[in-house]
């Protein structure tokens, strides 16, 4: 379990960290998709009904791996930067494509991306400067 | 490092000290030392944390028996 966790966590940063390049990016979902695949197959020793890490450290993995692939694939698929997403292949921000929410979400097991528009204020859409 | 921990099982009232020995690393924690306990040695050891920053006091415990956090003090250690 552990193991499989630290495999885990060295993917998405490895793949998905501050830098992010489509085709690496990729790679890494491949990688994390095998990684899942592994998932079922943890094993606990630990039956105790209480206070056993063991039990919810293995629950929190299967989080975990949703939300990866929730990162992953938004990531792919958003082509610009923006803020923390900071993607090489694509370093401009795109607002004409890109402004709106990234939404994943579950459908009979599926997973389907879907989008949802910004609530504009009072502020005017501009790129960020610093 | 040898660590002894004390053990207490709810269910059938036994409690005793276990003895583990880890590797320790540079600016290791009390708390990251159960945390290897738990990967390493055995899954069964239980303890109260929460934010693993200093902050939230869940992890207070007895060590070498002066009360205090399984974290450095942020205070009083450089960063």
């Amino acid at each position: 379990m552990h193991s499989l966790r630290d495999e885990l966590k060295k993917t998405m940063f490895e793949y998905f960290g501050v830098f992010r390049e489509g085709s690496k990016m990729e790679k890494g979902l491949k990688k994390l998709l095998e990684l899942k695949a592994i998932y079922p197959e943890v094993y606990i020793n630990n039956k105790s009904p209480l206070f056993n890490h063991a039990l919810i450290y293995t629950l929190e993995l299967e989080g975990r791996f949703d939300i990866a692939e929730a990162v992953a694939r938004g990531a792919i698929a958003r082509q610009e930067s923006r803020g923390s997403h900071s993607r090489v292949d694509y370093p401009e921000r795109d607002d004409e494509k890109f402004l709106y929410h990234t939404i994943y979400r579950l459908k009979d097991g599926k997973i389907v991306l879907e989008s949802l528009s910004v609530r504009l204020g009072k502020f005017p859409i501009k790129e960020r400067v610093y | 490092m040898k660590l002894k921990v004390f053990r207490f099982d709810r269910e059938t009232g036994d409690s005793h000290y276990d003895t583990f020995e880890i590797e320790t690393s540079t600016r290791m924690t009390v708390l990251s030392a159960l945390f290897k306990i738990q990967e390493e040695l055995d899954d069964s050891l239980a303890f109260r944390y929460s934010c693993r920053g200093a902050v939230c006091g869940s992890c207070a415990m007895l060590i070498n028996r002066i009360p205090g956090l399984a974290l450095p003090d942020p205070d009083r250690t450089p960063s």
